[in-house]
């Protein structure tokens, strides 16, 4: 599984994530506010989301990023919300770089 | 995770040797090691490290072998004994892929691949598609041996990948009779080729008989020839423990 080398504030609004294979990922912090897959954002059984895009605040970013054991990362947000954990597997998926933004579609 | 593989322009210097002691010293610094013994043609680590069983299936994954801290695949221990080894080099690229990629290693931090002797095609094909990080070529002390360290040296060259440095192996002679260095070959021939060809002389393993004969038993020991040769590598290409991450917006 790909790793993180790095991880870094760009931004106010923007994460970067230097992986193990030189891949550099960007991410903007509402997208991926958005893309939370914790239960309380998603419908466990349909996947949904409950947190339509648009509810947020605009300016929606972490507080504070920590690794959760060898596979993930765990966000807090300045909305409040806690219980996200971003597998390092999904975050990779998520990357908005130009590159695999041309490829890939966001998670529903 | 970075790839190093281990190689050498002509058979039976002691690749497998310090492969298989290279993995172990990685190991036992912290680092999660993977060794992959790609020389299907003769295939000596299972041997040197006691392993007997295959390894199993999970998944469509080949599970490796867990021993003394280190995970083993050896391509040898996969194929059958009715199956021919007049595999031709492209073949056996293309396993080496399949491994690569159908292997559950896990997160590993280094990964030591002992390739098949030779420069020939088959190996530079081997050397493309491992995506290797970086080599090391092992050699010892007579002329012959340093000749094909150059044409190693020239081969990933070819492909693009960084060369470490030399490892000369059976460098001197530790006399158990009077514990002095006795250089039975003409000494310092990995020095001055590493010299030439402007790479550095990671390490000079001794001949040391005891350690042929703990590989023979299956229980090789890492000496402190081998755990210099880690730390340089781990200075060369630095991998840093599993990151633990954090950030303050
Ligand atoms: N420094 C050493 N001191 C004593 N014996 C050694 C040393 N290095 C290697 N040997 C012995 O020499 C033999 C060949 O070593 P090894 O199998 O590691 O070579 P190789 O380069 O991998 O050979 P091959 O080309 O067959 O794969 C083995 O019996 C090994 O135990
Ligand atoms: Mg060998
Ligand atoms: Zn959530
Ligand atoms: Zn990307």
């Amino acid at each position: 599984m790909l790793r993180p080398q790095t991880i870094q504030k760009k931004d106010e609004r923007t994460l970067g994530i230097v992986w193990d294979d030189e891949h550099e990922s960007v991410y903007d912090t509402t997208y991926l506010r958005e893309n939370c897959t914790c239960a309380a954002c998603r419908d466990e059984w349909t996947g949904e989301k409950k947190a339509l895009p648009g509810s947020l605040p605009k300016a929606v970013h972490p507080l504070t990023i920590d690794s959760v054991g060898q596979y993930g990362l765990k966000i807090v947000w300045n909305d409040g919300h806690r219980t996200g954990i971003y597998t390092f597997e999904d975050l990779r998926k998520l990357c908005q770089c130009s590159s695999c933004r041309s490829l890939v579609p966001a998670v529903p | 995770m970075k790839r190093i593989a281990v190689a050498s322009g002509k058979g039976g210097v002691g690749k497998s040797t310090v492969a298989v002691h290279l993995a172990l010293a990685l190991a036992q610094k912290g680092f999660r090691t993977g060794l992959l013994d790609a020389d299907i043609y003769g295939p000596s680590i299972p041997t040197m490290l006691g392993i007997k069983e295959r390894p199993s299936l999970k998944e469509n994954k080949v599970i490796p072998i867990q021993v003394r801290g280190i995970f083993v695949v050896s391509m040898g221990l996969l194929t059958t004994d009715d199956m021919p080894v007049i595999w031709r080099g492209p073949m056996v690229a293309n396993l080496l892929q399949q491994f690569l990629q159908n292997v559950a290693w896990g997160d590993l931090d280094y990964f030591v691949i002992d390739l098949p002797p030779g420069t020939g095609d088959a190996q530079l094909t081997l050397t493309q598609k491992a995506s290797l990080d970086g080599a090391v070529i092992v050699t010892t002390p007579q002329e012959v041996a340093l000749l094909d360290a150059r044409r190693g040296l020239k081969m990933f060259q070819q492909v693009n990948v960084p060369v470490l440095g030399i490892v000369e192996n059976m460098s001197y002679f530790i006399c158990d009779q009077c514990s002095k260095r006795h250089d039975i070959f003409r000494s310092g021939g990995g020095g001055r080729v590493a010299q030439e060809l402007g790479i550095p002389l990671l390490a000079e393993i001794p001949l040391d008989l005891k350690m042929t004969k703990a590989c023979d038993r299956g229980e090789p020991v890492v000496t402190e020839p081998f755990q210099k040769l880690a730390d340089k590598i781990l200075e060369e290409m630095p991998r840093e423990k599993p990151g633990e991450f954090h950030l303050r917006w």
